[in-house]
């Protein structure tokens, strides 16, 4: 593949506007120790629906990560810009929440003081911010360890904290780092429904970065397939299943069928074989 | 009951075997097994996959290896051994070989002397002395390195302007500035508490700019996405996160403390430990001499345990288990 690939996202996706445009982003690491540069993300353009949830899936090292963080704020692109409910992104900001792979829940403050965190930060005053904690806290079912300590909990009940915390900041979009990798097969696909249910009673537009493509189909709305480094947009799948889902849509043959298509998509667009594999 | 399950198999062979949590639990959570029992640290996500119920495994980890802390019985009983075994050397070489109380007291002589200085007020008079020196000292030399140390991690213009200076102070030794502080500030107080806050400023700022530089990335990343400006991500993340390196400081700069203090008043003062040392070096008062440093050693150590507890306090949140 060469050349920019602009890709736009049917409107009907969600029927509710652009939240996100990525304008011919590209972008290189420095490499200073052999001192040359390393292209991470090639020229790409892409629009995302507000209040969609779109996963991106590609070979290991591609740019998925560096053009999460890019729209995050947290890496500055080379070139291009990215416009976030019609703002140009210029550094990280409340208005993007994350959730990273590895575990960021603060571990000296307890559950209900991590999840009030960005309100905390945002002025906002204790006794509201409670509230809202206790109620995030309580949606993701961990009503019952408002006072614990991070320590105290398991990984996926981390995890949980992690999401309400990002929810709790209140912010326009969401952009999730491959944030069930580190969990065990049994907590991922718990998390996967938590996640699944929290976005349907919640709607928000959310960027997913995995390696699991049944979690991609499983999730979002419309998956992105990245070619290998320099990484580009290879196909954009639009992913139509009714919602809300539940857990036996991964045996649904339409579901099966769409996989392996996904599957098939990866392959072709590594460019050097099924470097790609999935669990 | 089952068998014991350390006969049953080779220790070598339980010692490869990875501990059982690890599958389901990040590494965090893992190290929990070197503290706690087989099967009890499996958190919140279901029983453990293996629940051994043996009276005779208590004290074993899952990965079969015996527990870090060991027989606390045990290791009192040789503590003490080491200590007499000590004792009983300087005893026989004390009564038997040099025969001279003026060189070499025999403890008990030791003993005596010690009780009579403590009942007369001379050993505690010279605590008071030396211990409101330490303190102020210590205080303000480390209260300075944590303010400045952590200042200079976290940004880098403060970092720029001052850590020539730090660099420039940091080699050199505490004492070598008591003759300039004693030219300056004479013999009084001031000289021994700015000597002391010295010595105790370089080793906090150095741990506190370190600490600063160990703050995980992935925290402050998290931090700057919930809307944190870089002085919140300061004081709410760096911070909290740099306390084991606060503390560690703390706790060296302590025991600086308390060898400047005593070198600065071997050099200059009336009244306090050090001049006690003096003192009886030269009245040949080797008893009085050997008390005092045993005082010396005894307060050290329980400031330092005071500090201990302080941090267990502060940073109960990094503790694996309740």
């Amino acid at each position: 593949m060469s050349g920019p690939v602009t890709s736009a996202m049917p409107a009907d996706v969600s029927g509710q506007g652009i939240a996100i445009s990525l304008v011919d982003v590209r972008h290189e690491y420095v490499r200073t120790r052999r001192s040359d540069r390393l292209e991470a993300l090639g020229r790409t353009s892409l629009d995302i629906a507000r209040n969609s949830f779109v996963s991106f899936v590609g070979p290991s090292g591609c740019g998925k990560s560096t053009l999460l963080r890019i729209v995050a704020g947290l890496v500055t692109p080379t070139e291009g810009s990215v416009l976030v409910e019609g703002e140009t992104v210029r550094g990280p900001d409340a208005k993007r929440g994350m959730v990273f792979q590895q575990d960021a829940v603060f571990p000296w403050l307890t559950v209900r003081r991590n999840v009030a965190y960005g309100p905390r930060m945002r002025g906002v005053p204790r006794r509201e911010r409670q509230r809202a904690a206790d109620e995030w806290i309580s949606l993701v079912g961990l009503g019952a360890f408002a006072q614990s300590y991070p320590k105290e909990l398991s990984g996926g009940m981390r995890k949980r904290v992690d999401l309400a915390r990002s929810y709790a900041a209140d912010p326009d979009v969401l952009l999730m780092d491959e944030p069930f990798g580190a969990l065990d097969a049994l907590t991922r696909e718990q998390m996967q429904l938590e996640l699944l249910r929290l976005w349907e009673e919640r709607r928000k537009t959310v960027l997913f970065v995995t390696h699991d493509l049944e979690e991609a189909l499983l999730l979002s709305d419309a998956v992105v397939v990245m070619t290998a480094r320099p990484s580009r947009i290879h196909a954009v799948e639009i992913n139509n299943f009714p919602r809300p889902r539940r857990p036996e849509l991964r045996s649904d043959p339409a579901f099966v069928e769409a996989r392996q298509r996904l599957d098939e998509l990866l392959t072709s667009g590594s460019g050097h074989g099924p470097t790609f594999t999935t669990n | 009951m089952m068998t014991n399950s350390r006969d049953a198999q080779p220790p070598g062979l339980m010692r490869d075997e990875p501990p059982v949590q690890s599958l389901q639990e990040p590494p965090r959570d893992a190290a929990a097994t070197s503290d706690g029992r087989a099967g009890q640290s499996a958190g919140m996500s279901g029983p453990p996959p293996v629940t051994v119920v043996d009276r005779s495994l208590e004290g074993v980890t899952a990965s079969g290896r015996p527990p870090r802390g060991g027989n606390p019985w045990e290791r009192l009983a040789l503590g003490l051994l080491g200590v007499a075994i000590v004792v009983a050397v300087y005893t026989l070489v004390a009564t038997l070989g040099i025969k001279n109380n003026a060189i070499m007291p025999t403890p008990s002589r030791i003993f005596s002397t010690g009780v009579r200085n403590l009942s007369n007020g001379t050993i505690p008079d010279a605590i008071w002395a030396s211990l409101k020196r330490v303190l102020a000292g210590y205080a303000i030399g480390s209260a300075a390195g944590i303010v400045i140390g952590t200042s200079m991690g976290w940004f880098k213009r403060i970092e720029y302007l001052i850590s020539p200076l730090v660099e420039a102070i940091r080699p050199i030794p505490g004492l070598a500035f008591v003759p300039l502080v004693i030219l300056w500030f004479g013999i009084g107080e001031t000289s021994k508490v700015i000597v002391i806050a010295e010595a105790a400023f370089v080793v906090s700022v150095v741990n506190a700019r370190a600490g600063m530089k160990e703050v995980a990335n992935t925290y402050v990343e998290a931090a700057e996405t919930l809307g944190a400006s870089r002085l919140q991500v300061f004081y709410s993340v760096a911070l909290p996160c740099a306390v084991p390196y606060l503390f560690a400081g703390l706790r060296i700069s302590l025991a600086v403390s308390w060898a400047t203090l005593v070198a600065a008043e071997l050099i200059a003062a009336q009244q306090g430990l050090g001049y006690l040392l003096q003192e009886g070096s030269q009245f040949f008062q080797t008893d009085l001499v050997m008390v005092v440093i045993v005082f010396i050693g005894a307060l050290a150590t329980v400031m330092d345990q005071i500090l201990k507890r302080i941090q267990r306090r502060v940073t109960r949140w990094a503790e694996v288990k309740r």
